[in-house]
Parts: C-alpha cells; structure tokens; sequence
C-alpha cells in the first residue's frame, strides 16, 4: 500500500488589503475558500475548502451555513472512500475516511466521528497525520482525554519519523498542547501544554523558517485556515495559533503582560484578528484603549458570542459613549448601546439591515429575539428563535425567558403589582403553553389572584342586571373562560378590570391562548 | 498532506442531525442467549433464538461497539469505548453492571473466571472481578491495539511499540515481551503462536509463543486487512487462517504456524513441501471485503466500506444482508443472527 499522502493544489487569491470599510476580517479567508471551491478540480483541495469555510462561517454565528459546508465536504469524502475501494487504492480510503471522521466531529456526531477513524486506522495506523486529525476531531468533540492520547501517537510516530517536517512536527505538537489544555484543570498538562506551545513559537521565528517567512512576506500572504496544505498557509496558521493558545494561558494563569506580548505578536501579523482584539480589549488598562480594541474587535467579527458579551460587560461597568462608526460591527454596538439603554426599538431597527445582509446568522437572530422578549413580541421572539440553529444560543435565550417567567411570578406573588405587564403576561402564558414551569412555580401560579385591565369580546346583556362575557385579549394575549360568565351589572364599552386566577393555557377559536377563572370585575 | 489546526472554539455548537446508531449482537453459547446491545436506546436486550421479543432489557452502554462472551460461563461484556465504560451482563442472573474503565476500552477477554479490559487511549490493562471492582490495573505500551488469550495468558500488542506482552492471568504480572514490527493491522493467536499482518507491507509476521520470538515477516495479501484461525489442524494440515484481502478482492488461507517436530513429520509425509507456510489459492471475493470469520467450510465477510455482509464459499461469494452494522451480526448454532430494522433475523448459513 502506498504512504498516505495527497498532493493537493491549493491556489490562493491575490492577498487582499487588510480590511476595507464594513468587511469582517473572514471574508478575505471565505472569498478565497470560495474561489478555492469553485476552481479546483482536486476532491481533497475542495474538501479542504469546505472545512474551512464550515469553520469560518462557525465563527461568525452562521451555524446553517457551516453545517451545509461540512454536509458537501461529507459528501466528497464519500465519493472519495467509495473510489478508493473500488480502485483497491486503501491509503485513499482511509485518508478520506479519516477526514469524514473531522466533518462529523465538526457536526457534533462523536459517535460516527468516532467510528470514521476506528475504521482508518485499520489501515493507517502508522501515519502520524491521521492521528493528528483523530485528536483534532476528539478535541472537537469534546473527549480531550482520548484526543491526548492520539496527539500523543503523532508527535511520538512524527519524531521516530525521518520524513517528518518540522513544521509537521509542530502542527503535531499543537494539537497536543491544545488536547491537553481542554482537559479541565490540569496543571500537569498545562506546564507541557505551555512548554510544547513555547518551543513551537521559538522554532517558527527561528532560522529554520526563514525562507518560509520570506516567501509568505513577497507573497503578501496573512489568511489563517484550519485546514491548509500549502507550507505557507500551514505556517501563518500554526504561528496565529499557537500565539494565540499560549496568550489564553497566560492570561488565564495570572500573566497579563506575557499575554498581552503574545496577542500584540498576533496582531502585527494580523491586524484585524478578533480573538486578539477582544483580549487586548480585556487586557489593556487604558480606557481609551479599551474602547478602540472593543471597536476594532467588533469591527473584525461582529458575530461573536462571547466578544458581544465581554461588549456588553463593559458598557454596563464603564459606561463608554455611544458606539460610532460604520459596518456590521458598528451596527452590533448601537444595539447593544441602545439595548442597554432600554430603547429597544432602535437596537432592533439597528439589527435589522444586519439580518437582511447575513439571513443565516444565528448570532444576529439571537439578539433580535433577546429584543423582541424584552419588547413583549413573544411572537415576534418565537418566530426568529426557530430558525437559530445553534443549541446555546437556544439555550441563552430560554434561559433569558425563564428567568421572565420566574421574575414575572415573584413580582405577582409580591403582590406589590399586581398588574403584570404585556411582558410578564407573554411569558407566563408561553411556559404554560410549553408546560415549562416548575410543579412550584404552578403552584404559586394556581394560587394567585391577579388583577389587570382587560378587554372584553363583547358581551350580552340580559336586562338591566348582568352582562355575560366568555373570552377576551388580555394586553396582547387572547383568553377565555371555562364558560361564559354573567356580571352582576351593565359595562358600557368592554375594557373592564378584571380579578382572575390563571387555569393554563387552552385553545380559541384554533388559536392558543390564556383559559382564566374569573373572579369580579369593575369598571377600568 | 492536507493539515488540520484547531480554532480557539471550533465546535459547532449546533443539534447534529440524528445518525442511527447501529446494534452490536453476540451468541452466549454457555447460555444459548443472544445479546443485543442498542446505543440508539441505550439498552441491552437479552433474547433466545426462538423469540421474538426479549427475555429481558436492561439499561446498557449509549455507543456499544463490541461484546465480549465468556465461553465457559453464562456472562458478557459489552464495550463502550466512547464513554469508558464496561456493561457486565450477568445472563444467569438477568443483571447489567455499568462500571467505568480507563479511556477507551477496545478489547476485552473473559478468561480464568475473570474480565479483562483493554484501554487503548488509557493505555491500561485491567482486572474486572464479577462485583464490578477493578482489583489489577497496569499500565502498557503506546497504542495497545489488541488483546489476546491462550491458555493462562494474555497477550498484548501495541501498534506503537510493535510490542507483544505476556501477563500472567489473573494476576496481570509482565511475564515476557516479544518484539515484532510496529503497525499491524490484526493479531490473533492459537495454542502456540501469534499472527499479525500489515496492511502497509502485505506482510505477516509469526511470534512463537514459547520462546516469545518474532519470525522474518512474509508475503501473504496486497493489503491484509484481517485475520482468524480458521481450519484445526490434522495429521496432514497443519491447520489454516483467513485473510482478508480487500485490495487483491481475496480470502487468502495460509497453513499455520506449527513446532518443529510436528512440521518436521508433515513435511516428511508431504514430501517436497517442506518445512514453513504455505499460501493456498485465494478466495475471490467481491471488492472491499476487509473482515472475516471462518464459520465450519466458510467464512463470514464483511465490507466496512459498503456494509454488505457475505458468505463465501469455494462455490462463491452470497449477499447476506445488505446495510448491516460491522457488529450486528453473530452465528448462533449454526444460524446467522442479523438485527436489522430492530428487529432479530435468522438467516441459514
């Protein structure tokens, strides 16, 4: 059988100007993956694109995007595993099945993740670049234990290896830095995570890489992939991210200043590196500094989640100015400014144009929907959560509406306002539609007399005593009761207040809605 | 050589669209019980081979990937390497043990009374006794890929290391270590010798048993994928295994390894055929067949790639089910047990 190698051609675009006004940093890196896809011929080189633009658009909240991207490269793979039997070339099966394993990982299926590389290995077990993507795809998956082990499998066949690369060795010894450092709390493993990281980034300034650097210098070469063939694109991504891993360490074990000199290493190779960006933001002591990284961080990726949030930290502990500029990341700081602010209509009117221009942002429908709860348009709110495709986003946004919930019944069981909100009153008849309330919860509900204005459908009077009434909108939401109920009296117009306990949610006229026992009304 | 560097947060944080998780099925022949363990509902079925519905379920492993039978009791463990864990199913008893192993558990052997369990990722050889405690655990060689019985010893090869290791059961003391070539593809032994083929080389390499040496590798497969013992040996045989051949579309049998004295005898007998192994004509098989299990004249196939499942014999290669899982078949008194569409199927061999 022969060594597994695939020789692909990977054709970069022109370099492009570091980023030109309303562009994020990972268009110049999707733009070239495109044209990568659509020019080659090679299935590996395609494959290779289509990872990296799986992972590109992940970073920028576009989770449909990314999954279609890794589904084709699956279907490459397959293609490729199919030809490789069929022509008895098995090296060619096992490569494209171990790459199937990384798209599945990448997919969030650890179980044919898994499977995909138990079977490579049957006939690759010597290839250290094969166990590297293994500990890749483990590390993805979450099981860094086992993506220790198979980093550890490379680095050990690269080194008894004389073929090896150095610059294969230190991929290698990356992948095992960054296996080690998503163990939870391994001091053991983070001192050789800190050391393989610190030898990696010495070599890659050293002599041994100097025509190497020359060559990415004439080419005006700065994209960082994920997945790379060439030398050169290998090189800037090992280099960016290596510095990058080793200043989050340093960061998270008390070492500022050895982080900042390792992110501002970033940073002028790449001036636009978000990551980089957000951290010098966190790190930096000046204010005005702060702001700026905010700003350039934003800027570079307005989608990420955890840039927003550190944004948002800040604007609540600092109180900095309203955001300016132009582009998608401006675009996110006045929402955030204006939601912060408690003008929600204007956060969503900025968010707006930045959903028509990204329709499959996740990140961008996950802010509107957080607005749209706090705005009361539970419909609105329901509408764009079904489209986000990502679960923690999913999950922050039922954590945000249960924590509606929650605080809507604490202030109903005070009684200190006894007149809920259209909001408060959305959110309660939400969970009880989705019987998300907890058995206390319900209980406290069940006992509960609340009193709101109501309007009524309109009611039927029998003589001059009693009005009947059986349903109506509550704020924004329908309701009815168990039957019709007479009142003792004549209600002249049907906006009424009305004093009822909620029985749970039902149905109107094939619409939801809120069922009420209602217990008196007077005029509003 | 495409390389593949990890973002800072690269997990796509999205529901993976749902992928059947395929059964993984065993025959307890002690018990005449069938063990079905299902990662889709995380539950172990016990049936026999006249039932449709089990004998009884119990709570099991989410992503079974093997079982191993005891053969001399009413026991079996299933394997669950994703999540490091061991089901011990007591078919006497009706009862399933979850117990957690060290990462990775890929191979395990009932033998002396006890469990034992292979950890790859752990690197970890380990004891389990009946009540569910690890009572030994040793450490092993980089990559040990198979573990292996014969007699009242265990043997493991690291792929790494290219190591065998003897150990004394129960006790788990290192006894001796053989080196053979590193990467092989498959290890098996019998009474006397072990076998691993290298789907690089094409290679098979034999390790005495008694003095724990390594043979010169030789040729015997394009691309050996796979191998088991297969025909006993007799006066004039000296017994044989299957390979499978994927890259050659080939079941290669090989005569065994056999003791210098037995050998000496059978070449006297045969005459001119001497001494060593000799390669019979292969078996043609449809492409992609890369596992095999001798069963009586025959073997049982199966290609990995388009999970069809063969019979093959010297009249030819049947289809036996098509989109079967790599573990959801077992012969069981001479019948082919199948689970397909969750269901137990029966197929005549």
């Amino acid at each position: 059988m022969k060594r597994v190698a695939i020789a692909i051609l990977v054709v970069f675009a022109a370099s492009l100007p570091v980023r030109s006004d309303g562009r994020i940093a990972s268009d110049f890196e999707i733009a070239s993956m495109q044209s990568q896809l659509s020019r080659s011929r090679n299935p590996m080189a395609r494959v290779a694109a289509l990872l990296n633009l799986g992972d590109l658009r992940h970073t920028r909240g576009e989770g449909a995007l990314s999954r279609e991207s890794y589904g084709r490269a699956i279907e490459i793979l397959d293609a490729q595993r199919a030809e490789g039997r069929r022509r008895q070339d098995l090296a060619k099966y096992a490569v494209a099945t171990a790459w199937r394993g990384l798209a599945e990982a990448k997919l969030g299926r650890e179980s044919a993740a898994f499977d995909a590389f138990e079977e490579a290995l049957r006939y690759v077990s010597d290839s250290p670049g094969i166990w590297n993507l293994y500990a890749s795809a483990m590390t993805v998956a979450g099981r860094p234990e086992k993506a220790v082990a198979s980093a550890r499998n490379a680095v050990m066949i690269a080194n008894a290896d004389a073929g090896a690369t150095p610059l294969d060795r230190h991929v290698y010894e990356y992948t095992l830095a960054s296996a080690l450092l998503a163990m939870e709390r391994d001091r053991v493993g983070e001192q050789e995570a800190e050391t393989l990281l610190s030898g990696i980034i010495e070599s890659l300034a050293g002599r041994t890489f100097e025509t190497l650097r020359r060559r990415i210098v004439r080419n005006e070469e700065f994209e960082i992939l994920s997945s790379t063939e060439q030398d050169a694109s290998a090189y800037l991504a090992l280099f960016n991210r290596s510095r990058l891993r080793l200043a989050r360490l340093y960061e998270q074990s008390g070492r500022p200043a050895a982080a900042r000199e390792q992110y501002r290493a970033v940073l002028a190779a790449r001036s636009d590196d978000a990551q980089a960006l957000g951290a010098m933001a966190r790190l930096t002591r000046e204010a005005a500094d702060r702001e700026r990284y905010f700003e350039e961080s934003l800027d570079a990726n307005p989608f990420s989640r955890d840039l927003i949030r550190e944004y948002e930290a800040y604007i609540a502990g600092e109180h900095p100015r309203s955001a300016s500029g132009s582009g998608p990341g401006a675009a996110v700081r006045n929402a955030l400014h204006a939601q912060r602010a408690g003008r929600f209509r204007e956060a969503s009117e900025s968010l707006q144009p930045l959903l028509a221009r990204f329709p499959e942002n996740d990140v961008v429908r996950f802010l509107l929907a957080r607005n749209a709860v706090a705005l009361g348009d539970m419909k609105e709110a329901d509408r764009l959560e079904t489209r986000i495709r990502s679960r923690a986003l999913r999950g922050e946004l039922a954590a945000i509406r249960s924590s509606l919930v929650t605080e809507s019944i604490d202030i109903l069981e005070r009684g200190s306002d006894r007149d809920p909100s259209d909001q408060q009153v959305r959110a309660l008849f939400l969970a009880l539609q989705r019987g998300s309330l907890s058995a206390a919860q319900v209980a406290v509900l069940d006992s509960l007399v609340i009193s709101a204005v109501v309007v009524f459908a309109e009611g039927r009077f029998s003589g001059e005593e009693t009005t009947s009434f059986d349903r109506g909108m509550l704020h924004s939401v329908p309701f009815r009761f168990p039957a019709p109920a007479a009142f003792r009296g004549r209600f002249e117009g049907s906006r009424v207040r009305l004093e009822f306990r909620i029985l749970g949610a039902t149905e109107i006229e094939g619409a939801a809605g809120l069922l009420l026992e209602p217990l008196r009304i007077t005029p509003s | 050589m495409i390389r593949v560097m990890l973002l800072l947060v690269a997990v796509l944080n999205t529901a993976p669209a749902a992928i059947a998780e395929d059964a993984v099925i065993a025959y307890s022949p002690p018990s005449g019980l069938l063990i079905v363990a299902r990662g889709d509902a995380a539950r172990i079925d016990v049936f026999n081979l006249q039932s449709k519905a089990p004998l009884w379920s119990a709570d099991g492993p989410a992503s079974p990937r093997d079982i191993a039978i005891d053969t001399a009791d009413p026991r079996a463990a299933v394997l669950d390497p994703l999540r490091n864990e061991v089901a011990l199913v007591s078919l006497g008893r009706r009862s399933v043990r979850i117990v957690r192993v060290a990462e990775t558990p890929i191979a395990a052997r009932f033998a002396g009374g006890s469990l034992f369990v292979l950890s790859r990722d752990g690197r970890r050889l380990q004891k389990i006794d009946e009540d569910g405690s690890i009572t030994v655990s040793v450490g092993t060689s980089p990559d040990p890929a198979f573990l292996e019985v014969s007699g009242n010893r265990l043997y493991v090869y690291s792929r790494a290391s290219g190591s065998v290791v003897e150990y004394e059961i129960p006790t788990l003391r290192q006894l001796r270590t053989a080196t053979a070539d590193r990467f092989a593809s498959a290890f098996v032994v019998d009474d006397r010798t072990g076998y691993l083929v290298y789907p690089r080389s094409g290679r098979m390499q034999t390790i005495s048993l008694a003095g724990m040496n390594s043979d010169e590798p030789m040729s015997v497969a394009a691309v050996p994928t796979d191998l088991a013992p297969a025909m006993p040996g007799g006066v004039l045989t000296p017994g044989t295994l299957v390979i499978a051949d994927p890259a050659s579309k080939r079941l290669w049998h090989i005569e065994r390894a056999e003791s210098a004295v037995s050998a000496f005898s059978r070449g006297f007998l045969r005459g001119f055929l001497g001494l060593g192994i000799a390669r019979a004509p292969g078996r043609e098989s449809p492409p992609g067949i890369d596992r095999v299990w001798p069963v009586g004249s025959s073997e049982i196939a199966y290609d990995s790639a388009s999970r069809t499942l063969y019979r093959i014999s010297r009249d030819g290669a049947v289809v036996l089910a098509a989109d079967a899982g790599p573990r959801s078949f077992a012969v069981a008194a001479g019948r082919l047990v199948l689970w397909k569409n969750g269901q137990v199927l029966f197929v005549g061999l």
